[in-house]
């Protein structure tokens, strides 16, 4: 089936267990609008420095940490691919830096897509991307729907 | 994936203009998942905070109750149109706490709800209703705001 209304679908990923849902769901919904679904990872410095665990010193090895992060966005949005593909879903990723509730608002209205999915919380032993309060900001920011799914 | 993704979607409707455009959302997207809709409405009890107002209770009560029987039939209509089914229900009390309650009692897949209440009588406020339900509710919720 083509849905009348689903035709881009956007899904935040953090690369958390916790997302893992929300991205089931996405790749589940795109396969039955027949939409096309976009992954989205956003390197989030801010989020990362603002957290109690992170003092100036790792703020000196920020070169390496965003490789990482860079890397981990890779990998997550590979996945969904892999997911995508495995159903016949056509998919685009892409990976971009900034806060995390702006780029996905920023990323979504430009497309524009039609409905924004995602998890409700981050990776709960580092805690530095807090995808909860994400999942907030966008729900009461984006002008299209959001979908939040908690894990 | 074997097992259908939604069954049972809730969408809340407070009967103002902004509720409509996540009930279009809502009914299509029951119609993409082969879901059944649950149209809801919440009388709110909570309205009435002062007692002169409390005396005109039993009249808000009754207009409150027709406007949800209007609003859910609506809904209704809508999805008959979409080939979707949808069941009509009204229950009383606060919004967020009824809405979460029927949600777990179906138990439903998902709960799709506006974002912004009535501007000028401004008596449910939608939108600290959602952000109340995304926050406390177990399952899926999908906001859909109106622009």
């Amino acid at each position: 089936m083509v849905s009348e209304i689903y035709k881009k679908i956007v899904v935040a990923t953090d690369g958390s267990k916790e997302a893992e849902k929300a991205i089931e769901s996405a790749v589940e919904l795109a396969r039955l609008a027949g939409a096309k679904l976009y992954a989205l990872y956003v390197v989030d410095r801010a989020a990362f420095l603002a957290t109690p665990l992170v003092t100036m010193p790792i703020d000196v090895a920020w070169g390496e940490l965003e490789e990482h992060f860079r890397h981990e966005g890779t990998e997550a949005t590979k996945k969904i691919a892999d997911a995508a593909a495995a159903v016949g879903v056509e998919f685009e990723a892409k990976v971009v830096e900034g806060h995390a509730a702006e780029e996905i608002i920023k990323f979504s209205e430009e497309l524009p897509a039609d409905i924004i999915v995602m998890g409700s919380l981050g990776k709960s032993g580092l805690s530095r991307f807090l995808l909860g309060s994400v999942a907030d900001k966008v729900t009461r920011n984006a002008k299209l729907p959001v979908l939040v799914i908690r894990s | 994936m074997t097992e259908k993704l939604y069954k049972k979607i809730i969408v809340a409707t407070d009967g103002s203009k902004e509720a409509e455009r996540a009930v279009k959302y809502a009914i299509e997207l029951a119609r993409d998942t082969g879901a059944k809709v649950y149209a809801l409405y919440v009388v709110d009890t909570a309205i009435p905070t002062t007692s002169s107002m409390s005396v005109a209770w039993g009249n808000v009560h009754e207009f409150l109750r027709e406007e949800g029987a209007e609003a859910t039939k609506k809904i209704a209509e809508t999805g008959a149109k979409a080939g979707v089914e949808v069941e009509k229900k009204l229950s009383e009390g606060h919004p967020a706490e009824e809405i979460i309650k029927f949600s777990e009692e179906l138990p439903a897949d998902l709960i799709v709800m506006g974002s912004i209440g009535k501007s000028g009588l401004d008596r449910f406020l939608l939108g600290s209703v959602s952000d109340k339900v995304t926050r406390i509710s177990k399952i899926p919720v999908m906001v859909v705001r109106n622009y």
